[in-house]
């Protein structure tokens, strides 16, 4: 589509929507560098104090360390039990398995994570499954749902690169089963893997709405103390939402340099 | 078999028996916990604000959206991956970097808030809009834009132009060409992409209780409220979030059905 130009209205549109996009982004690092900001346009003086303030917090601090944890825990679940679930659903032939696999790409949002996890608090608080307060808890929360957008890129880039003939060449030339996944399927999908694990582990340090009710007190994750943060100081508030922001944006760029720009970014929320 | 049985423990587990404890407690007394949640004072102003709430952030983003996407598609393929990329970013956001930029340009002593004030508003009606319904709503359209421009932009990427141009050449203005040539072949994935936004932030909270807290009178603000304040009726809270759940699903069929809509249109 590129033989006729946009109408200039929507030219403007986009404008605009770039300025609204970019404004909350340079407003939160504007005012973690900022002084002091009451009742002004801009804040006034500029200061590190905020970070080192965020980064001497022992709330903060823990919750930091819990939040990485929490994701790296997600990451290496993510492929153990992801990995041989798409290989089964590009695989399978009965349309009911396809059929299962599309309900489970809809599950993050047509299941929403506030029900998912008071779910969690009325199963899991209970004498035969009494696990509220575990990490592994919010392990499990956690992995339900962002293993459906891994799921979703690996079953894209299977289908795209037509391992079935691959697959099918190197069986012909002798390879095993095992062989053929570890040698074929796993070193062409590499770059799929990546972005699709990039894209769990950033819904999970930037996990809210399930975290904050599910969360035990000591395993609070970043975001769950970080609203408490909104409540105080403007440029602590700022400072604190900067190190959410910037790993996000880490994210973002390290997704596209394992894909090269090829393959667009996950859908997520 | 084996493939599938890790995901096949993880989601009987960590999803079907939530659920299911779920739907006992809130069908366990014969139905009588749904009538407990429609007799609570703020179920219906919630209900209201829900609604306001999702009509009004659906419509915008996929407007906007729209537009930013097929201004996209016009492009080279280069700045179509480089704003693509830009455009994403808010997908990883969570829902509280959004409300807090979002106070800091548009709250009570915010950014744009102070300028539109200089400008000759009222300071106090724009300082408090963002934390209405219709409020939330345009900070949430900040997450729900980029979702409908990358579920609309390989449609209008594979969009035919030369039909346009044809249009143009009988003599149709550029604007005539967009409305009655692309808008009606595009129809249906722009309604499924109005369904997934509306369901995405008919169950959201995040953003909402950063903003205002659980004053805001909307459903999973209130089911929140329910599930954390201690000595509270759980079957009702059960009711209420397979209420939610029920609203969101039926959302996402919908737009779903949009969508293979058009790959029917497309094979045909």
């Amino acid at each position: 589509m590129t033989a006729a130009r946009a109408p200039r209205f929507v030219r403007l549109v986009t404008a605009v929507y770039l300025a609204y996009l970019a404004a909350p982004i340079a407003l939160l690092f504007v005012g973690s560098f900022g002084n002091l900001w009451l009742n002004t346009l801009l804040p006034s003086g500029f200061t590190f104090r905020w970070y080192a303030e965020v980064a001497t917090d022992p709330s903060f601090r823990r919750a930091f360390v819990s939040s990485l944890t929490v994701a790296a825990l997600v990451v290496v679940l993510c492929v153990v039990v992801g990995l041989p679930l798409a290989y089964a659903v590009f695989r399978a032939r009965r349309p009911a398995v396809r059929a299962v696999a599309r309900v489970l790409y809809q599950l993050p949002v047509a299941l929403p994570a506030l029900v998912l996890a008071f779910g969690f608090i009325r199963a899991f608080s209970s004498d035969a499954l009494p696990w509220l307060g575990s990490v592994w808890l919010l392990v499990a929360g956690h992995l339900v749902l962002g293993l459906p957008y891994f799921l979703q890129a690996v079953v894209a880039d299977m289908q795209r690169l037509n391992l079935r003939v691959l697959e099918a060449a190197a069986e012909s030339l002798g390879a095993n089963g095992a062989q053929r996944f570890f040698q074929i399927v796993l070193p062409s999908l590499r770059h799929s893997i990546l972005a699709g694990l990039i894209v769990v582990a950033a819904l999970s340090i930037g996990e809210f709405q399930f975290s904050n009710l599910v969360a035990g007190f000591l395993n609070r994750t970043y975001p769950v103390v970080q609203l408490q943060a909104f409540y105080g100081a403007t440029g602590f508030a700022c400072a604190a939402t900067v190190v959410l922001l910037a790993l996000a944006l880490a994210a973002s760029f390290a997704g596209a340099a394992s894909t090269g720009g090829a393959i667009r970014p996950a859908q997520v929320h | 078999m084996l493939l599938v049985a890790p995901a096949g423990a993880l989601f009987a587990l960590f999803f079907a028996v939530p659920l299911a404890v779920l739907a006992v407690d809130a069908l366990g007394e014969g139905g009588t916990a749904f009538a407990r949640v429609f007799a609570l004072p703020t179920f219906w102003p919630s209900l209201g604000g829900s609604l306001v709430l999702t009509l009004v952030a659906a419509t915008l983003s996929t407007a906007v959206g729209l537009a930013v996407a097929v201004h996209l598609a016009s492009m080279s393929e280069r700045r179509r991956t480089l704003l693509s990329f830009v455009i994403a970013l808010p997908l990883t956001f969570s829902g509280l970097i959004v409300a807090y930029g979002f106070i800091l340009g548009w709250g009570r002593a915010g950014f744009f808030t102070q300028i539109v004030a200089a400008l000759g508003a009222d300071a106090a009606v724009i300082g408090k809009a963002l934390f209405t319904p219709t409020g939330l709503a345009f900070a949430s359209s900040y997450y729900l834009i980029p979702r409908v421009v990358m579920a609309l932009l390989p449609v209008l990427v594979n969009f035919d132009r030369a039909q346009l141009v044809a249009a143009e050449s009988l003599g149709a203005t550029r604007a005539q060409a967009f409305r009655q040539v692309l808008l009606p072949q595009i129809a249906a994935p722009v309604a499924g992409a109005a369904c997934l936004v509306a369901a995405v932030v008919f169950g959201a909270y995040g953003t909402a209780l950063a903003l205002v807290g659980t004053q805001l009178r909307i459903l999973p603000l209130q089911l929140y409220s329910l599930v954390s304040e201690t000595g509270s009726d759980f079957p009702a809270a059960a009711a209420l979030a397979l209420l939610i759940t029920a609203a969101c699903s039926a959302m996402m069929t919908a737009g779903e059905w949009f969508g293979s809509r058009h790959e029917r249109h497309l094979a045909n």
